[in-house]
């Protein structure tokens, strides 16, 4: 498959006749990295798929107002990022127990679910995950996981790169203590 | 007994840490089997149907715009011909706009649109006309407030009664525009948001219209830092009777965050449904103020701990001598010199800094073996360099048969041999290092 630079796409979506094509182009460069992503937040195959189509469609309302001064990719995930966090939010929100901690809804889900299936140490890392506060566990994920750079995760989350390391080397910091422990 | 504590922590630490590498990329989940193929075709599928009967957009808000022009229209007829009398009986005269704005072709529909194309579009100036509307009165007064620009109204036929009072009275807004069902005219994209009082339109309802101006909206923009408390303002324009339900249990559309955090507003309509939400992370930091303290100096085999001055963790630290980011620098092994050390602390944009210079002397002791008192200026004296560092250092000078001929007990480099014969002799000094290192070695006097 060839690849489209951003403003390929972007020209493709602008014009009425073409904007489906660029979006399909879109889509097929950017989905799964984007499920990924809202994945790794989620945990669950279910939510995550949900969250990627609600994205995707978000992407597409809003393609004609997106003003190209980050990246399309860093957009995107700027997007899928606050679906997800919104998403938690609900989901918290629902929940018929009070809690205080979304991360208890969430390690149900590593527990008992098919898709989740891997080395005890790698579900024990993503319970790890969990105790870190919400914006060091984003942080770890796109830099760990997505080896994003922290400029690249700057543009997504609207914080500096300073406090972007500092995020990142308390996150690491914790993690190690975590598996050290064990 | 400490360095072993170390280092058993270190090879801990080394141990989390490689655990932490060997995970690198791997994780737990996997997705059902050809899910990624299917995702495309989910979404677009999802797109089509969000979209509703609609076909596309751009017919979406013709067909808004139809209907509103329409029920002005009626509204108008209405009002020409009851005035004084509006509050009474709530007149369903907007039915049949109403009715077409939910059909595919309302145009078809409408009866006073045999003749010519009520609405046109041009696509990209936006512009929408409103032309030959046979028989209807148009009646726009200064009190109503109706705005509508980037639109043209033209009033072609002589039967029409169009009132234009008042350029700027009469302004619509883009091409937003939408009725709801308690009479409120709701044009979006733009200023103002009308309302008509009395007039029930039934178009739309005021729910749907408030989802949609808080979608557009409601905005608390990006994740962001300061050293002052942030002002959140959620307040959405152009929606009615909606109420903000924040984090920190304010109701008010603007909140001021005063300490670092997760703040999120939920924003509702007055039944109670959520209309839409938004999220930011606030994180204030107060500014930071590095003191690097007096300039100091050290000799080169010594270390030394160079701490900024703050506490705060938040901070980025950027050393000119190291690539730590920490708040305190560990400097060792420094070949001698003078050394600026300058600190950066970033904290949100705020930016500080401090300077010191630390001097790293040569303290390597350099003791001669032989020595020529005679006069000429050199090594007339046994002048060992470095012990000036280590000022109180006790020298001892012995002949071959072991007696002391000198002894200082902070010897300042001064001995000139001058009650000695030529010959052979040994030292002895004892460096007041801390460690009473002891060196020994001979000295060979000549004088020629």
């Amino acid at each position: 498959m060839s690849n489209h630079t951003d403003q390929d796409i972007i020209r493709l979506c602008r014009d009425p006749q073409t904007k489906e094509r660029g979006f399909r182009i879109l889509l097929s460069q950017y989905k799964e990295r984007t499920y990924w992503h809202i994945r790794r937040i989620l945990l669950d195959h279910e939510d995550a798929n949900d969250i990627t189509q609600d994205t995707f469609v978000k992407v597409w309302q809003n393609l004609d107002s997106f003003r190209g001064d980050s990246s399309l990719f860093s957009w995107i995930y700027r997007i899928s990022t606050n679906e997800s966090l919104n998403f938690l939010r609900k989901m918290k929100k629902m929940s018929t127990v009070p809690i205080e901690k979304v991360e208890y809804l969430l390690v149900d889900k590593l527990d008992n679910n098919n898709l989740i299936d891997g080395d005890d140490i790698e579900i024990k890392l993503q319970r790890y995950l969990l105790k870190l506060p919400e914006k060091q566990r984003l942080v770890f994920n796109m830099r760990y996981f997505e080896e994003l750079k922290y400029k690249e995760i700057s543009e997504i989350l609207g914080t500096s790169v300073g406090g972007l390391k500092a995020s990142y080397h308390h996150a690491i910091k914790k993690i190690e203590e975590n598996l050290k422990i064990d | 007994m400490k360095e072993k504590k170390d280092i058993e922590n270190i090879s801990k630490e080394l141990e989390g840490f490689s655990k932490l590498q060997s995970l690198k990329g791997k994780q737990p989940f996997s997705v059902p089997d050809s899910y990624f193929d299917n995702l495309e075709d989910n979404i677009i599928s999802k797109i089509a149907k969000e979209a509703g009967p609609r076909k596309i957009r751009m017919n979406t808000k013709q067909v808004l715009f139809y209907a509103a022009a329409a029920s002005i229209v009626a509204i108008f007829i209405f009002i020409a011909m009851r005035s004084g009398n509006q509050d009474a009986n709530q007149p369903q005269i907007a039915d049949q706009p109403t009715e077409t704005i939910n059909q595919e072709n309302p145009i078809a529909n409408n009866n006073n649109q045999k003749e010519e194309s009520i609405v046109d579009q041009r696509n990209d100036e936006n512009i929408h006309r409103i032309e030959s509307i046979e028989k209807n009165a148009v009646a726009v007064e200064n009190d109503k407030n109706l705005d509508i620009q980037n639109q043209e109204i033209r009033n072609n036929t002589k039967d029409n009664n169009l009132n234009h009072k008042n350029t700027s009275n009469f302004n619509y807004a883009n091409n937003d525009l939408e009725i709801n069902n308690d009479g409120n005219l709701n044009i979006n994209n733009g200023q103002t948001i009308s309302s008509i009082n009395g007039v029930n339109t039934s178009i739309g309802n005021s729910t749907t219209i408030a989802r949609k101006a808080v979608h557009k909206y409601l905005d608390l923009g990006n994740d962001r830092c300061s050293s002052k408390a942030i002002r959140l303002d959620a307040s959405v324009k152009h929606a009615r009777d909606i109420k903000y339900q924040w984090s920190t249990k304010d109701t008010t559309s603007i909140i001021i965050a005063q300490e670092s955090g997760l703040y999120w507003v939920n924003v509702y309509d007055l039944n109670d449904n959520l209309l839409g939400s938004d999220t930011v992370t606030i994180t204030i930091i107060e500014k930071p103020r590095p003191n690097l303290g007096g300039d100091r100096s050290i000799c080169n085999y010594e270390s030394i701990l160079i701490s900024s001055g703050c506490r705060n963790t938040e901070y980025y630290y950027k050393w000119s001598v190291s690539d730590a980011t920490t708040a305190e620098v560990y400097l060792s092994n420094m070949d001698p010199g003078t050394y600026q050390i300058e600190l950066s602390v970033m904290s949100c944009s705020d930016t500080a800094t401090s300077s010191m210079i630390l001097t790293v002397n040569d303290c390597n002791l350099k003791i001669p073996n032989v020595i020529t008192p005679n006069g000429d200026g050199r090594n007339d004296r046994f002048i060992i360099s470095g012990l000036n560092h280590y000022s109180g250092s006790k020298l001892y000078i012995m002949d071959r048969t072991g007696s002391i001929v000198y002894e200082s007990i902070d010897y300042k480099n001064d001995w000139a041999a001058s009650n000695v014969q030529e010959g052979t002799y040994f030292y002895r000094l004892l460096l007041n290092d801390g460690k009473n290192t002891e060196k020994n070695g001979t000295l060979t006097i000549i004088r020629k």
